[in-house]
């Protein structure tokens, strides 16, 4: 009996390290990405993204960096209490088998300490680092906007006026 | 008697005096159209003799005879901000091509310790040349934030881990003194010709939406 208890806590724990094993760098994707392009005097850079893990567990990020930038920062920009609020992330999470999207009023990354602004049209090393200390990279490009999601961003807001006028009247006195 | 009737005459001239400057008023305040998006204010608010800029030369009178639009934010803001004066510019494109007049943006930065009048006014023009960005002292942006109703607050990360809010004005730990972020009320505020602030476009913010609203002017 404790034989076989000892065996199947060696099985699972063959299971657990194989599927710790699998949660990696290699099952993240990242589609769609692009750098906002900065003017000149500008300090900080932010990237966008679609990151898509194929893993069949979680994965958390929990760093990132630039080539050309001093540091970066994984960030999340939301509405509180009527203002636009942006906080550092110590680590974002995305869920097994499903894609974080990356985007203007929500999560991003945030490039700080420039060596120089990069201009629309070329690319940034972006390096992640994942809490199990793996590293993944992917080069974005710089653009002046993500044309196809600005499209998509539209629409969605479009859709999102749809509300009653009550309710936007409402909203617009709570960002006061 | 005589002296009576003198002062029924002179408050008679008073009153009708009061109404004409009123009417007059009423008259040339350019009435708002029926905005579909933008929330109008039940009543304009006039104001304040505000002075921007490093040789004090955005003025009220910066507001007079045109339209504008106007939004507060500062230079280091990664996301927010851009996002808007990018959105901003595709109202313009579109108030072009109804062939209308686009608002003058004014883009005030509520963060005189780390941007500069230089550093905006490069800032603004990388969006569209005719926008606007300038700073001045806070003293005279906070004149205007409070008439808007606008609140910002510096916040950072404390060693605990949690962000914590305070003042623009409030000392920072010095590891955090030029790191800090802002948070900051976004919405675009439309100023009248007669340099008051009349109505305001809450986020989110469709390009769309906005000049729909604009070209009614």
């Amino acid at each position: 009996m404790k034989h076989t208890m000892i065996k199947s806590l060696a099985a699972m724990s063959l299971l657990a390290s194989s599927q710790l094993l699998a949660a990696s760098a290699d099952k993240l994707m990242v589609m769609d990405s692009w750098v906002r392009a900065a003017p000149p005097a500008a300090k900080v850079q932010a990237a966008f993204f679609n990151l898509m893990n194929h893993n069949n567990q979680d994965i958390n990020l929990v760093g990132v960096e630039a080539e050309g930038f001093g540091y970066g920062e994984l960030h999340l920009s939301s509405k509180k209490n009527g203002m636009m609020v942006m906080e550092k992330q110590q680590k974002i999470t995305v869920k097994a088998n499903s894609t974080l999207k990356f985007k203007p009023g929500s999560y991003h990354i945030m490039l700080l300490q420039p060596e120089k602004i990069v201009p629309a049209g070329q690319n940034i090393d972006v390096v992640f680092t994942l809490a199990n200390g793996e590293k993944f990279s992917a080069k974005m490009p710089v653009k002046r906007d993500n044309s196809k999601m600005g499209m998509k961003m539209d629409h969605s807001k479009m859709d999102h006026s749809k509300m009653s006028m009550k309710e936007m009247k409402h909203d617009d006195m709570q960002s006061n | 008697m005589k002296l009576s009737r003198g002062i029924l005459v002179g408050a008679l001239f008073t009153v009708s005096l009061v109404a004409g400057i009123t009417v007059n008023k009423m008259l040339n305040t350019p009435k708002l159209p029926d905005f579909t998006t933008a929330y109008i204010l039940p009543e304009a608010v006039t104001l304040p003799t505000f002075n921007l800029g490093d040789t004090q030369q955005f003025t009220n009178s910066q507001f007079k005879d045109k339209w504008s639009l106007v939004f507060f934010g500062y230079g280091s803001c990664p996301d927010v901000c851009p996002t808007e004066l990018y959105n901003l510019n595709n109202v313009s494109k579109q108030m072009a091509d109804a062939g209308k007049v686009m608002p003058q943006v004014v883009f005030i930065s509520v963060d005189p310790k780390r941007d500069s009048n230089d550093m905006l006014g490069g800032y603004a023009k990388f969006y569209n040349d005719d926008f606007i960005g300038i700073t001045g002292e806070s003293s005279e942006i906070n004149k205007l934030t409070q008439k808007f109703g606008v609140i910002y607050q510096k916040t950072f990360l404390a060693t605990n881990g949690e962000y914590v809010s305070v003042p623009y004005s409030a000392p920072l730990p010095a590891d955090q003194a030029d790191t800090y972020l802002i948070n900051h009320s976004s919405r675009v505020y439309l100023v009248n010709p007669e340099g008051d602030y009349v109505a305001a476009f809450a986020p989110p913010h469709s390009a769309k939406k906005i000049a729909e609203d604009l070209v009614k002017l």
